[in-house]
């Protein structure tokens, strides 16, 4: 499937949607900076290379009745386990979705990651290349190795309301997700065979609009039949703006009747 | 037949010039004593005034007109020689009317000079109200004048019809005349009295016989009537309210799942299920967020809209019940009295 035909795909299944989410009838926006801290594991017959650091980043996403759309970028740096080297660690996305049912939501499009590593980063360029199955490099070219992973996602997304109170500022939301790569490129020789992962999280908004949240994800791709693992995990808290949204309850229904005047005198 | 008819014409006769003579009877009587006290024929005066002063009812002459027989009739026994008996007759006109008094242009100073000797020691006090009239409790007052022959003292008291006394009005000296108001209401002013009761006006003059009026006054009540109160808003115009308990559960399952799905993430997404310890923050987090919107939904209701509007609806009915109770308890305070007078009786004992 390439990624014309995928787009394809998302753009006629949010246009074709059903209006079943009428009642999201209340926009709903965030627009935030998060820090993240970012642990990435490497897992090959053999050998086990890890790094972490800290990684910082911007995003934002917004709920229009039953279409959804989120975007979002991340830079930094991570440290091999091993070493003091660095990989330089840059993310960003952008989705486009439906909100299905209140609590539900379903979205897909592109997230691109890039790894950076440099031959002076401690790491061994000949076994790293030996890894991602990459020719040895001629004489005069340079040491540093860019992996760049474009994965097409498919997520859900359950969110639901844990406190919300019209005489308090305060409200506190959860949510879970889970994605699949439908189509996925690596500009490594190595055969990906498939990435998925998932998040989880709490929004809790202190006090119109400033909200803050924390997320747990982690994601794994498997390359070359299974013999290689690429596992990377984040814990991010995020301080942004949160403006709309309110649980999702039932909205009031006016009170129209007209009252009788009869009876009750009083005595 | 002829004899009959005769006597018809008699009794129709009779019973046409019957009535305006009846009528006409008691002030005639008076003119005519008059006249016969200008003639200087006071035995022909005193009888022709002591008629007139003795018819009763509806041709009994007004008291203004008694006060003035009277006083002729005080100068024709003095002129008589009869002085008691002048005497009374002044003190006749005196209980017509207490501020009759002789005029000097008509009558010599021997009979002015008589006259108000007996006035000196006679205390008669006169009554005016008006008939029927209405007050409004708390502002207004029911007044009533007293005229007096003679500066002495008086007490001017509500009585009820068993006797005692409902409220005390006057007691003190009353000289030509003497206005007293009362507010309706009983001596403590409390309450206002209402039913059948008397005014009672005691003269107790230094010397000479005491004198009481007893006037009957019937009191009646006059209240608004009350508007309705509105009815409290029924539970059909109300708008639904979750249930306290399934959305506090919704919150708590909320959070457990979503914390669940924090703590087992590795274990669905990598091959080796080993994931940082630090997802358990994020679970913990959600966990314990879900424990308290449990509680905190369950303790406070859930669907603060609608629990908005049922609390707009019930302030709303209360604002207007709130308004039909003032206007009620205004109508309420502006109750009226309507006080109807009776006829005047009169007592008298010796005081002496």
């Amino acid at each position: 499937m390439t990624s014309l035909r995928f787009c394809v795909l998302i753009v006629a299944l949010v246009v074709s949607l059903p209006q079943a989410a009428t009642a999201q009838s209340r926009p709903q926006f965030w627009v935030g900076a998060h820090g993240r801290h970012v642990s990435a594991r490497t897992s090959a017959p053999g050998t086990i290379d890890g790094s972490s650091g800290f990684a910082w980043g911007a995003d934002g996403s917004g709920r229009w009745y039953h279409l959804s759309m989120r975007a979002g970028y991340t830079q930094g740096s991570l440290e091999h386990h091993a070493g003091g080297a660095v990989r330089e660690y840059v993310e960003g996305f952008a989705h486009i979705g439906a909100v299905l049912l209140p609590f539900l939501e379903v979205g897909a499009g592109p997230l691109i990651r890039t790894w950076t590593s440099s031959g002076s980063d401690g790491t061994n360029p000949s076994i790293l290349r030996v890894q991602l199955g990459i020719p040895p490099p001629q004489p005069s070219s340079s040491t540093d190795i860019t992996q760049r992973w474009v994965l097409w996602q498919l997520r859900g997304r359950f969110d639901a309301p844990i406190y919300d109170s019209e005489e308090s500022a305060v409200a506190i939301r959860g949510f879970a997700q889970g994605w699949a790569s439908v189509n996925s490129e690596v500009n490594v020789a190595n055969h990906l065979d498939s990435v998925r992962g998932g998040e989880a999280g709490i929004i809790v908004r202190l006090g119109a609009p400033v909200a803050l949240r924390m997320t747990y994800a982690i994601d794994e791709a498997r390359l070359s039949g299974g013999r290689r693992r690429d596992t990377v995990e984040t814990i991010s808290l995020a301080l942004g703006l949160s403006v709309g949204g309110g649980g999702g309850e039932r909205p009031a229904q006016p009170v129209t009747a007209s009252r009788a005047r009869t009876g009750n005198h009083e005595p | 037949m002829k004899r009959r008819m005769c006597a018809l014409l008699t009794v129709l006769f009779a019973m046409a010039v019957a009535t305006p003579a009846r009528g006409q009877t008691a002030a005639d009587l008076m003119q005519r004593g008059v006249d016969a006290y200008r003639s200087l024929e006071y035995e022909a005066a005193s009888a022709l005034l002591r008629r007139a002063l003795a018819v009763e009812g509806d041709a009994a002459l007004p008291d203004s007109a008694r006060a003035g027989a009277g006083i002729y009739l005080g100068a024709t026994e003095l002129f008589r020689g009869q002085t008691a008996l002048a005497r009374n007759a002044f003190r006749l006109a005196l209980m017509a009317d207490p501020r009759q008094r002789p005029d000097p242009l008509i009558f010599p100073p021997d009979v002015a000079n008589t006259f108000e000797e007996v006035r000196q020691i006679s205390a008669y006090v006169r009554i005016a109200v008006p008939p029927d009239t209405t007050i409004r409790l708390r502002s207004e007052e029911y007044r009533l004048r007293l005229y007096s022959s003679a500066l002495h003292d008086v007490a001017v008291h509500i009585l009820h019809a068993d006797g005692w006394v409902v409220s005390v009005l006057y007691e003190g000296p009353i000289n030509d005349s003497l206005d007293v108001r009362w507010d309706g209401l009983n001596t403590n002013h409390t309450s206002p009295v209402t039913g059948d009761v008397a005014l009672r006006v005691t003269s107790r003059p230094a010397r000479g016989e005491a004198r009481t009026l007893r006037m009957p006054l019937t009191i009646r009540p006059i209240v608004a009537d009350t508007a309705t109160l509105p009815p409290p808003p029924s539970d059909t115009l109300m708008v639904r309210g979750q249930s306290r308990i399934m959305p506090a559960v919704a919150a708590l399952a909320a959070g457990l799942v979503t914390g669940a799905a924090a703590a087992v993430l590795p274990t669905i997404v990598a091959e080796d299920g080993r994931g940082g310890d630090r997802r358990f923050i994020v679970a913990g987090s959600l966990g314990m967020a879900g424990v308290i919107g449990f509680f905190a939904r369950r303790d406070s209701g859930v669907n603060t809209e609608n629990a908005a509007a049922n609390r707009r609806a019930r302030a709303e009915w209360q604002q207007e019940v709130a308004a039909v109770r003032d206007a009620n308890a205004q109508r309420r305070g502006d109750v009226r009295l309507r006080i109807e007078a009776g006829a005047v009786t009169t007592s008298e004992r010796d005081n002496r």
